[in-house]
């Protein structure tokens, strides 16, 4: 068993002890460590999920832990906790998106129009702001794809999509961010929304 | 020729860009105070249940204390000294006996078991000590105000630690091999084998 393995199998092991002493009381102290396990991770792929926004971040993470809470006594243990809670993070997301694109009656391309402005096309996009930068349904499959080491079968259940689809945004998120992320010019942004909106 | 269904790989320094992104980032302090009031009200989670907290006063005292068992406990070990380290060639080890909601066997049963684990042990010229830990610990933390005492996992439906055995062993293989014949695992028990730094 290689050290990463073992570091995920402890992990685990902690996680099923801290939640079934959770479940006997529901104590506060035992949420706060259970919740320091795991609040860093959930957090930063809620933001990043976001396109970097802390407000609407922290809310997605308080969305979160009342779902997870709410649900807990029926979690099988069939994925891991942090998976489990990636998934409604994920889904609290997504449910931000579509509330967020009806309130602005926007298609999902013209997200990416609305993200544009706030690049700033004189200079190389680092590779956060690049993510950012990505229609959020290309952003979730990259993030979860190539950030958070999830499968395609994993992410189909948690997005909801075909495995096929999954591949599919895969591919034109990875070239959408190569082209993001060559540097930039009046040239390559024109070709990057042309591309987009296809 | 790339198809959809084939995405494209990265390279190797795009890989390494992907890998170095940061992978935590807790959110503001306060937001874990704002959650837990939301959770409250929502009454999916309790009041902290009453525990002790010493003060700082209380802990003077408790420091006092402390001392005079530490005097207490050098002259005892003055007077019951024993070798701290192993033999040249040999290394300590600990092995933390874990119990499991899944540990089993009547008690009478299980101390013939381990006593007769502990005399092959000590048969095959390594020596073996240990004990049973009682049941009901504490866990001591930091907290803003001193130092706050919680209660430890009860067995009902814990993982908590039952007791540990102090053996020697020439390295972690040999050691594993002591360990992986220990009855506890039988038992439905779990073993956490630590070699001991001896600096």
């Amino acid at each position: 068993m290689n050290m990463n393995l073992m570091a995920k199998y402890f992990a685990n092991w902690e996680d099923r002890r801290l939640v079934r002493r959770f479940l006997q009381q529901r104590e506060e102290r035992v949420f706060r460590e259970i919740y320091r396990r795991h609040a860093g991770r959930l957090y930063q792929l809620s933001l990043r999920l976001l396109g970097g926004e802390p407000q609407a971040a922290e809310e997605i993470l308080q969305e979160t832990w009342v779902r997870a809470l709410e649900h807990l006594p029926d979690f099988q243990w069939q994925s891991s906790l942090r998976t489990w809670l990636s998934g409604i993070v994920v889904n609290c997301c997504r449910e931000f998106f579509r509330l967020r694109a009806a309130q602005r009656n926007s298609s999902p391309a013209e997200e990416l129009e609305m993200a544009l402005p706030l690049i700033d096309h004189a200079r190389r996009l680092d590779l956060e702001d690049a993510i950012a930068a990505l229609p959020s349904g290309y952003r979730q499959v990259l993030i979860l794809y190539d950030v958070e080491g999830y499968r395609h079968e994993e992410i189909s259940k948690m997005l909801d999509l075909e495995t096929g689809t999954s591949k599919s945004q895969l591919f034109h998120a990875r070239r959408a961010l190569r082209r993001l992320l060559e540097p930039s010019s009046a040239e390559n942004v024109n070709r990057r929304n042309h591309d987009f909106n296809k | 020729m790339t198809s959809i269904n084939e995405p494209e790989e990265w390279g190797a320094a795009e890989k390494a860009r992907l890998a170095a992104l940061r992978r935590e980032q807790m959110p503001p302090p306060a937001a874990v105070e704002k959650i837990v009031h939301v959770l409250k009200a929502k009454r999916l989670i309790r009041m902290t249940t009453k525990s002790q907290i010493l003060t700082w006063p209380r802990l003077m005292g408790a420091a006092a204390a402390a001392a005079l068992f530490l005097a207490l406990g050098f002259g005892l070990g003055r007077w019951q000294k024993q070798p701290s380290s192993a033999p040249s060639g040999q290394a300590l080890f600990v092995m933390f006996l874990y119990d499991t909601p899944q540990t089993s066997g009547d008690e009478d049963r299980a101390v013939l078991e381990y006593g007769r684990w502990a005399r092959t042990v000590r048969e095959s010229a390594r020596r073996i000590s240990g004990e049973k830990l009682k049941a009901g610990g504490r866990i001591l933390r930091p907290a803003p105000q001193g130092i706050e005492i919680l209660e430890a996992a009860s067995l009902e439906n814990e993982t908590v630690l039952g007791g540990y055995f102090l053996i020697e062993a020439e390295n972690y293989d040999d050691a594993l091999k002591i360990a992986k014949d220990c009855p506890h695992l039988k038992n439905g028990g779990v073993i956490e084998l630590r070699q001991i730094d001896q600096i």
